[in-house]
Parts: structure tokens; C-alpha cells; sequence
């Protein structure tokens, strides 16, 4: 996997497990791939992933059955989806405001690119 | 399992096995040379003179020397080789296994089946001449003058495994001159010495001795002590303390 | 695992490398050790292996001492070097003579690691690639099962995809009692695998922390200048403004950029350090 640069290793990978969750691919209550296979998929270091884990355990969204692995947590899809949001907001959405700053941009001027996006979007699934 | 740090059958077991196999290939090609080329002469000794009855054992022991003095200094070449001695020094095997491992090639296999391929050739060499020319010139090598050979071979042998471990090239030539270079100062030391006992009997002018003026302490000293202690002192000393030497040299041997 | 004391050396009487060295590695961990040219790292690695003898003080692994080479002890080491040289004999060959000195030599890993490395246990080591043939001496020393192993520049003349194998292959087998050493300057190939990192310069380690640690302590921050108030412990020019070191005074986990690290350290080993103490 090709990491960026603009977070740390572990928080990438958890990006990755809660995309996983989010589209649907690990269910709530599903095993997910052992701390080692994530690392060799990854091609880190273990305790990179022990890091990843447990900080997702923090978060309630994965739990550790003892000597069987980690699961995504009973309502884990919520909790990932409000992780998410969190992330959005707080280091994203800063981001575009400030760009949206530098080229005098209005958030009403962002609907109309919204309705687009979404015209595109539908246009897209149907052909 | 508790594991012996010392000694072990074992790894000796396995290192020899790993020494041989690995070289197999060269080791036989350039034995098989060798073997094949006193051959040679021996057949060809026997063309020109089958008449005589003749004997190349003395031919034989010669290059058997020469040949296992080179060997011997080889038998460390991994050791000292920039890109194999990390191999060889972090094999899980002990200095004296080391030692043992590479004395029992050079000092104990190689004689043994030199001794062996000399039979092999004489064999050859008489059943070839007996169907070509119906003679069977040549004695047998299993005489006592072969096992003294042999005996004196790993006896001095272990002059070149010392030289083999110590010296990182050129093995065979620098043990060579530092043999000579120690014998001349040997022979030096004792010429001085016997002149320092000796020189008392002298009464009159150059470097006649006067027997009748020796005191029997003396006598019994040159003829009795000296050559008994020469005699124990090769026979049972000089191997093993070139053994030592040879060990400590592993033991320290650094990349 | 390993306990180093004290080291001095010097391959000669007037010069020396290392001065009064300590180092400490536990179990578990992929260890990355970075210097300049010159440093000592190769240098560090022999004497654990105990391929050359400290001038004073001591290099300790699992209780032996690493020059009295005894067999206990070399059976949990493996020193893979960056040059090496392997006899004319089959690959099969040469692990029927080598593996059984080594009492817990994992002959199904091994078959893994070969079918991982697309390696033939048929062929000649002679007329194996440069490549092939380190790739040949990791599946080997992985298989021995030696709790140490001690790497000089393993990805050095690897392919692109080989890269790639070597970073699975040390994620997939080591086990918690291992320990791997790997020295390096190709910072970029290692990055993701080694942790803790241990920085050598001038005859001591100035540097050895774990990840984790940095990115509790220091933030790797891009910004477009300097200002006054804000003075970084370590930056550099980059496209657009400084990459920078600053204490991590917001508890914010950035990704931490190794080649930038390894420059403030040996430029600014104090700022650095002190970051770590408040």
C-alpha cells in the first residue's frame, strides 16, 4: 500500500479497516484480518498495526475476542461512520475553508457545485 | 536439550560432512590429478625397467607430504576468504570443533587415503604391466617405513594447520619461510649453546673435541638426555602445542 | 537481548570508531539502525555478532558474550552481511549441509520463504543474481529460527518487487521473541517496517526511540514560513515554504518523516532529545 504524507502510518491504516466497515466489506460482528496479515498486507512493522488497533479499540468500533482476534464491534458501523464525520470535520473540512478563503469563496457559491456533482453521480449509475 | 558449549560429536559430525560436501567437486579433481599422474610415472617406470623389481613408495611419500602440506594450508581458506569467514565464524560450532574438524581432514582422512591410492596404484600399475608384459614389478606400500612416514606427516602437519589459521594468504609459502627463517635461528641458538658446553674441552686452538676430556655427566647429557628428550618432544609435544596455537588463532581470528 | 557496555573501538590504535558505547535491545522489535557513512554501523553489527572484538567494554547477547563465539549463542544469531560469497553447490545442497547445525531450523518456512522469493531449491547459489542470492541468505536466516538477526543494508541491490517482498516477508515472520537489527540508508525502503529507530554518530548512539515515542513528542509539519515566535527544533527548505521538526505541543499524531528526522538529529541531537523530556 502507498502511504501519504499528511498523517501518521497507523491512522492510515485505520482509515483503511474503517473504509472497509463503512462500504460494507467487514459486518458488524465479522472477523477482521489478524494483526500479522494486516501487517504483511500493509508492508509495516506489527506493532504499527498493534498501534492501529488499538486505537480503534479506543474508539469502540473493533474489540479483541482473547486468542480469536478482533471483530468489528455491535454497532461498530456507527461508530465509524461518527469517527469519520469527526475526521471530516475537523481536519478536511478546515482545509477547503481555508483554500475557499484564498480564492474568496462563498459556502452558498457551494451548493450549485454540490447539485452538479450529484447530477453526475446519478448520471453515471444509470448508463 | 542443554547444549555442550565445548564439544560436541554432533557438530563435528556435521561439520566435517558440511567441509567435504562443500568442496567436494575440487577437492576430488585436483586428489584425482595427482593420484592419476603418480600413476603415470609408475606405469612408465615399469615400461622402461620392468625387469627390476623396484619400489616408488619413497616417490610417493614425497608428494604425499608436499601435497598434504599444501592441502593443510588451505583448510582454512573460508575462514579467511573477506566475503565466507562471517559464514564460517557464525556457524554454530566451537573453536575446537574447528580445530578437530579441520586437523581430522588434513592430519587423519588425507594420509589415510593417500596411503590408499598409493595401494590403488600399485595395484593398477602391476596388473597392467602383468597383462601387457607379464611382470609384477612393483613392491607393496604397506611397509613400516609407510606408517613411520605417516606418523612424521602429522606430526609436522600440524606446523601448516597452524600456519593455515594464522595467516590470512598465502598460507603455504609464508609457513614455509617462517619455518626456515625459525630453523635458521634454532640452528644459530644451538650452535651457540653447543659451543658455550663444549668449548671447555677444547684445549687447544680450532674447534677440535677432545672425547677423552668429556665428563660423564656430559657424555650421558649429549647422548643419553638430549636425543630422549628430542625424541619425546616430537613425538608427543610438538603436534599438540601447534594444536594450541591453532586453536588460539581461530579463537581470535577476527574479520 | 542485546546489551552493549562500555564499547571502544578502532580498527586502528589512533583512531576510534566507537566511544564508551551503550546500547540496549529488547525481543520483538525491528530495529533500524541509520548513521553517515562511516558511522559505524556495519561496525556495530560485527561486534554483536562477535566478528570483531570491542577494544574495551563489552557486547552481551542473550547472557553470552559475543566474542567467545560459543555455539549456544550463534545458533540464535544470524549476521547477514551486505557482500557475501556462497559455494558452487545447489541451493537443496547447501541447506542438507547447513541447516541441521541449527537444532530449531524451520524447514517449512524455509519452503515458504523460497516459494515467496520465487527461489528453486534446484539451482546452482553461483549462478544465482545478486538479488537472488540475498534474497537465498534471508530465507535461510529467517528459517533458522535465530532470535537475533542482524541486517547490513538488506535491500540493497533488491528490485522494486523484491522491496516489496522483503517488507512482507519480516512482517510475516518474526515472532515475538526476535529481534532484527537492520542498518541502512535506504531510508525510503524501510520506512514503514522499522521501529524503533537507532541513530549512530560519532562513536555513540545519539538517537534511539520508538515510533510511538516520536510522534508523541515531535510534529512533522509542512509551512510556508518561519515565524518568530515559533522557532522549530529542525527544518529544511521545501517546495513552498520549510518541512519542519517542532516540539508536539497539540497532541497531534503526524506522519513522521525519516529523511528530515535523521537530518535534525545529527544536526540538532539536544533540541531533539529535550523534546522527549517535557
Amino acid at each position: 500500500m502507498e502511504f501519504n504524507d499528511s498523517q501518521a502510518i497507523y491512522l492510515q491504516i485505520a482509515d483503511y479497516i474503517c473504509d472497509r466497515i463503512i462500504k460494507r466489506h467487514w459486518k458488524e460482528g465479522e472477523k477482521i484480518p489478524s494483526i500479522r496479515d494486516t501487517a504483511v498486507l500493509m508492508e509495516v512493522n506489527p506493532n504499527t498495526v498493534v498501534r492501529t488497533f488499538n486505537f480503534l479499540q479506543d474508539k469502540g468500533i473493533i474489540f479483541n475476542k482473547r486468542g480469536l482476534g478482533y471483530f468489528v464491534a455491535e454497532n461498530g458501523f456507527k461508530k465509524t461512520m461518527a469517527f469519520k464525520k469527526e475526521n471530516f470535520i475537523n481536519e478536511d473540512l478546515p482545509k477547503v475553508f481555508h483554500t475557499m478563503d484564498v480564492l474568496k469563496m462563498r459556502t452558498s457559491d457551494l451548493e450549485d457545485y454540490y447539485a452538479s456533482y450529484k447530477e453526475q453521480i446519478i448520471k453515471e449509475q444509470t448508463s | 536439550m542443554k547444549t555442550n558449549n565445548i564439544f560436541s560429536f554432533r557438530r563435528l559430525y556435521l561439520l566435517l560432512r558440511r567441509q567435504i560436501l562443500s568442496n567436494a567437486m575440487s577437492l576430488l579433481i585436483a586428489f584425482g590429478a595427482v593420484a592419476g599422474a603418480m600413476l603415470v610415472v609408475t606405469l612408465l617406470s615399469g615400461f622402461l625397467q620392468p625387469q627390476e623389481v623396484s619400489n616408488l613408495t619413497g616417490l610417493y611419500l614425497t608428494v604425499m607430504f608436499i601435497g598434504g602440506f599444501v592441502f593443510t594450508s588451505n583448510i582454512y581458506a573460508e575462514l579467511h576468504h573477506p566475503q565466507r569467514s562471517y559464514q564460517y565464524l557464525t556457524l554454530p560450532v566451537s573453536n575446537t570443533e574447528r580445530l578437530a574438524g579441520a586437523w581430522a581432514i588434513s592430519a587423519v582422512l588425507f594420509p589415510l587415503v593417500s596411503v590408499l591410492a598409493m595401494a590403488l596404484i600399485v595395484l593398477i600399475a602391476n596388473l597392467v604391466l602383468n597383462i601387457i608384459m607379464n611382470v609384477s614389478p612393483f613392491y607393496s606400500v604397506f611397509t613400516g617405513g609407510t606408517w613411520t612416514a605417516v606418523k612424521i606427516y602429522v606430526v609436522t602437519q600440524s606446523m601448516f594447520l597452524a600456519g593455515a589459521a594464522y595467516f590470512s594468504k598465502n598460507n603455504f609459502l609464508k609457513t614455509v619461510l617462517t619455518l626456515f627463517v625459525a630453523s635458521m635461528i634454532l640452528q644459530f641458538v644451538f650452535a651457540i649453546a653447543a659451543w658455550l658446553i663444549l668449548s671447555p674441552l677444547d684445549p687447544g686452538p680450532g674447534f677440535s673435541m677432545q672425547m677423552q676430556h668429556m665428563t660423564p655427566q656430559l657424555e650421558q647429557l649429549i647422548l643419553t638426555y638430549i636425543p630422549n628428550t628430542a625424541k619425546v618432544v616430537f613425538w608427543y609435544l610438538w603436534a599438540p602445542f601447534f594444536l594450541v596455537i591453532t586453536w588460539f588463532s581461530l579463537k581470535e581470528r577476527q574479520v | 537481548m542485546v546489551n552493549i557496555e562500555n564499547l571502544s573501538f578502532g580498527y586502528t590504535r589512533k583512531q576510534s570508531l566507537f566511544n564508551q558505547l551503550m546500547l540496549a535491545l529488547e525481543p520483538g522489535h525491528i530495529y533500524g539502525l541509520l548513521g553517515r557513512n562511516g558511522a559505524g554501523k556495519t561496525t556495530l553489527l560485527k561486534v554483536i555478532a562477535g566478528l570483531v572484538f570491542p577494544r574495551e567494554g563489552v557486547s552481551k547477547v542473550a547472557g553470552f558474550e559475543s566474542r567467545n563465539r560459543v555455539p549456544e549463542y550463534l545458533e540464535d544469531i544470524c549476521f547477514i552481511p551486505e557482500e557475501y560469497h556462497l559455494p558452487s553447490i545447489r541451493i537443496s545442497r547447501y541447506v542438507s549441509l547447513n541447516a541441521p547445525f541449527y537444532k530449531r531450523f524451520d524447514h517449512e518456512k524455509l519452503s515458504w520463504l523460497m516459494k515467496e522469493f520465487q527461489l528453486n531449491p534446484e539451482h546452482k547459489l553461483h549462478q544465482l543474481s545478486f538479488g537472488q542470492k540475498k534474497k537465498f541468505l534471508l530465507a535461510f536466516g529467517l528459517s533458522t529460527s535465530a532470535r537475533l538477526m542482524l541486517m547490513d543494508e538488506p535491500t540493497n541491490g533488491l528490485d522494486i518487487p523484491s522491496k516489496s517482498q522483503f517488507r512482507r516477508v519480516i512482517a510475516a515472520s518474526l515472532t515475538e521473541e526476535q529481534s532484527v537489527v537492520i542498518s541502512t540508508h535506504q531510508v525510503r525502503d524501510l520506512e514503514t517496517l522499522i521501529d524503533p529507530i537507532i541513530i549512530i554518530d560519532e562513536g555513540k548512539i545519539i538517537f534511539q526511540k520508538s515510533l510511538a515515542e516520536i510522534s508523541n513528542s515531535l510534529a512533522f509539519e509542512t509551512v510556508e514560513e518561519i515565524k518568530e515566535n515559533v522557532q522549530p527544533i529542525y527544518f529544511e527548505e521545501a517546495l513552498g515554504g520549510y518541512t519542519t521538526i517542532m516540539p508536539n505541543t497539540k497532541g497531534k499524531d503526524t506522519k513522521m518523516d525519516l529523511e528530515l528526522l535523521f537530518n535534525g538529529v545529527i544536526a540538532n541531537t539536544k533540541g531533539i532529545n529535550q523534546a522527549f523530556k517535557s
